[in-house]
């Protein structure tokens, strides 16, 4: 299919687009300017939230899609207002309980939500006092070891990067956990990619540390993904929990890709792909990158049989072939 | 969504341009000493001009991380030696790290030292037997004597400490195995004041030398967006502009920031670029171990006493959770992502391998260039295949 040479994205057909972002991913030298054009617009308006409306869809106007968020009204949290950063910094068993219904708390747990929220407030402009007391003593040339309150503050930061995403993204995620250091959110598998484009177009989390799958077996697997804030050093995880058996239709369990926002995934979910049999939709060259291509099973699952050996030979067309005799190997 | 092919072009199709020249594939490897081991690359060429390339790897893959599971994590710390080999200690740091990260564990002073100097003589070791192994793909074969001559002082210096020469295995969950031998930190400084001595050789050799500057300015340049965008780290991100240390900026050992000394960057991302940057990186390493070596304290534990060591280490029982931690080492960022149930096995561990995301971007850095700019290009990403394939 011949992709059309323009720089509006109206000018695209939803299909067609999707080709552009994979090409854009992999081999952008071969897209015209106008067409780098139109996904750095699509990128741009993704970003701010909006969803640009592709050539044959339905006009937008039957849906139309607030342009930026109504303002959260800050959260109530068992009868007590809480804003969102402030709740973000709140122990998790604090949050499950202002996550409740007022009327059904007790007086002792409505206490706790208060010592809890009053205790992170005074946490919070700690840290932001001492953030500003050490911003214009600090030199540069003398080398010293961090301080209590840069590691709070850099955590402060952390937290405000995840209320932050909270607020945007706040009915996609599912819950909010801590990976020993950093923020950790497990989101729903269908926001994953508009989540990941947020953080990259608006966040400045640009680099992807790492991506891995993990077989929590027998019940599900999760993906993670680690982000890296290079201006702030602030680093993000992000979590995908789905199902281990495939959905109808399909051969394996599948996600959204997010090499078209990061190119640098291509190569880790090839790798999940292989070794874990997790397809990413969108992806432009999803095949094994470790095991050769005719591999009987996945071997990083935990229902993998690694005593049933397979072995690997040539065969005439030059490409491996995989077999269980041992005749057939090198 | 439908499925596209893959941007590479496929053989025997005619070219776009005014040259009648057809589409050619060419297969450099696996078994060839350019690729610095078994990586096999996919060159398809128009004429002598490069149009795209696709690296296949998987012939060293040996399945670490399925093994990691089946041990205890002092079980693992042997096989991280095996993944990226000519930086063995830098291996078993990422994996301590990352257990201690996920413990909470706190590492006595002088094992933080005495990691950090290992660290600093394993990146010079690295990074020399670099230097030679670029020499050979420009054609020049000097240096690499020289190189593995000089190496030769740093594997002795670990071989006293750990009994190998290669793979270490010394690094301990809470410290190291054993403390400084006698007369260690004596004999480093004579290594170190040596090596400077030597650098200034090479200056003299290689790196004034005016066909090594016209074979590697501006070829196989990576921006600084790319280098972001594909996940590169140490010298390969850092060549490129990309102002990122975590030694520096991700403090995984205090005696970094108790230290003078300057994170190398470049900002023309070609391969000179690269090369300059280890170059000066090991006069950085030197000047390190000297100030280290000056702060380190005579007495002290070398392994945390509430973590043990001997058959104790093999009851390291991380609580349940999982971490993401990293640490800056000869080819960039080592990272570990440990899955723990509350037993002594990780129950997964993902290796994150410097050399698998630097090489991402070559098929970009190449394009349109010649065949002996793709071998320069390749080694200046400085790749082990241990590493890339695990």
């Amino acid at each position: 299919m011949t992709l059309p040479d323009s720089g509006t994205v109206e000018d695209y057909s939803e299909e067609e687009f999707n080709q552009l972002l994979a090409l854009f991913a992999t081999d952008k030298g071969k897209l015209s300017k106008k067409q780098q054009a139109a996904v750095a617009r699509y990128n741009f308006k993704m970003g701010k939230g909006e969803k640009p409306s592709f050539r044959g869809a339905a006009p937008a106007a039957a849906a139309p899609a607030p342009a930026v968020p109504a303002a959260p009204a800050a959260p109530v949290a068992g009868g007590i207002a809480v804003s969102a950063d402030i709740l973000a910094l709140l122990p998790a068993d604090i949050r499950a309980l202002a996550a409740k219904d007022p009327a059904s708390l007790s007086k002792e747990e409505k206490i706790a939500i208060a010592k809890a929220k009053s205790q992170a407030v005074k946490a919070q402009q700690a840290a932001k006092d001492a953030g500003a007391a050490a911003a214009p003593a600090a030199d540069p040339n003398a080398p010293k070891p961090p301080t209590p309150e840069e590691i709070a503050r850099g955590k402060a930061l952390a937290f405000s990067h995840a209320s932050r995403l909270n607020e945007r993204f706040g009915q996609h995620i599912d819950n909010w956990s801590m990976q020993v250091h950093m923020p950790y959110a497990t989101v729903k598998t269908d926001a994953i990619l508009d989540i990941v484009r947020f953080l990259h177009m608006e966040m400045g989390f640009t680099y992807l540390r790492n991506l891995t799958a993990v077989d929590f077996h027998p019940d599900r697997f999760e993906v993670v993904y680690n982000f890296l804030n290079m201006r702030d050093a602030t680093e993000l995880a992000l979590r995908v929990k789905l199902p281990r058996t495939a959905p109808e239709g399909a051969d394996m369990p599948t996600l959204p890709s997010i090499v078209s926002v990061h190119p640098g995934a291509d190569w880790l979910e090839r790798e999940v792909f292989d070794l874990f049999g997790i397809r990413f939709a969108g992806h432009p060259y999803m095949r094994r990158i470790m095991m050769p291509d005719d591999w009987v099973g996945h071997p990083l699952r935990k229902d993998y049989d690694s005593t049933k050996e397979q072995f690997v030979g040539l065969g005439a067309d030059g490409n491996d072939i995989v077999s269980f005799d041992p005749k057939d190997g090198w | 969504m439908t499925m596209i092919p893959h941007p590479t072009v496929q053989p025997g199709t005619p070219t776009h341009g005014h040259s009648n020249l057809k589409l050619l594939m060419l297969n450099v490897g696996p078994q060839h000493p350019a690729t610095h081991g078994v990586l096999r690359l996919k060159v398809t060429l128009e004429g002598e001009v490069i149009r795209g390339v696709e690296p296949v790897m998987g012939y060293l893959h040996r399945g670490v991380e399925k093994l990691f599971e089946d041990g205890s994590y002092l079980q693992a710390i042997p096989m991280t030696d095996r993944l990226d080999y000519l930086a063995a200690m830098h291996n078993n740091y990422a994996l301590c790290h990352g257990v201690e990260k996920l413990m909470g564990a706190t590492i006595p002073e002088k094992a933080q030292y005495i990691r950090a100097m290992t660290m600093e003589v394993q990146r010079i070791a690295s990074h020399l037997l670099w230097l030679g192994a670029f020499g050979l793909d420009l054609g020049a074969i000097t240096l690499f004597w020289w190189s593995v001559r000089e190496r030769e002082g740093a594997i002795s210096l670990m071989e006293r400490l750990s009994g190998a020469r290669l793979t270490y295995n010394w690094y301990r969950i809470g410290g190291v195995k054993n403390d400084l031998p006698e007369g260690w930190t004596d004999e480093c400084l004579r290594w170190v004041k040596y090596m400077r001595k030597c650098l200034a050789e090479y200056t003299n050799l290689f790196v004034d030398n005016d066909i090594v500057r016209l074979r590697t300015i501006g070829i196989a340049p990576l921006t600084k967006a790319q280098a972001i965008a594909y996940g590169c780290s140490g010298p390969m991100a850092r060549g490129s502009g990309v102002d990122w240390d975590l030694r520096r900026d991700e403090p995984f050992n205090p005696v970094y920031q108790k230290i003078k000394w300057n994170v190398v960057t470049r900002k023309e991302g070609d391969v000179y670029a690269r090369f300059m940057c280890r170059f000066d990186e090991m006069y950085e390493s030197l000047d390190m171990l000297e100030q280290m070596i000056a702060q380190c304290p005579e007495k002290g534990d070398y392994i945390a006493p509430e973590i043990g060591e001997g058959p104790r280490q093999h009851r390291v029982k991380p609580p349940k959770g999982d971490v993401y931690a990293g640490i800056e080492g000869a080819r960039g960022e080592y990272g570990v992502y440990v899955v723990s149930d509350g037993t002594n096995r990780p129950y997964r561990l993902k290796w994150r391998a410097p050399t698998f995301s630097n090489l991402m971007p070559l098929g970009e850095m190449v394009r349109g260039q010649k065949i002996p700019d793709l071998i320069i290009g390749l080694g200046s990403i400085d790749i082990v295949l241990g590493d890339l394939d695990r």
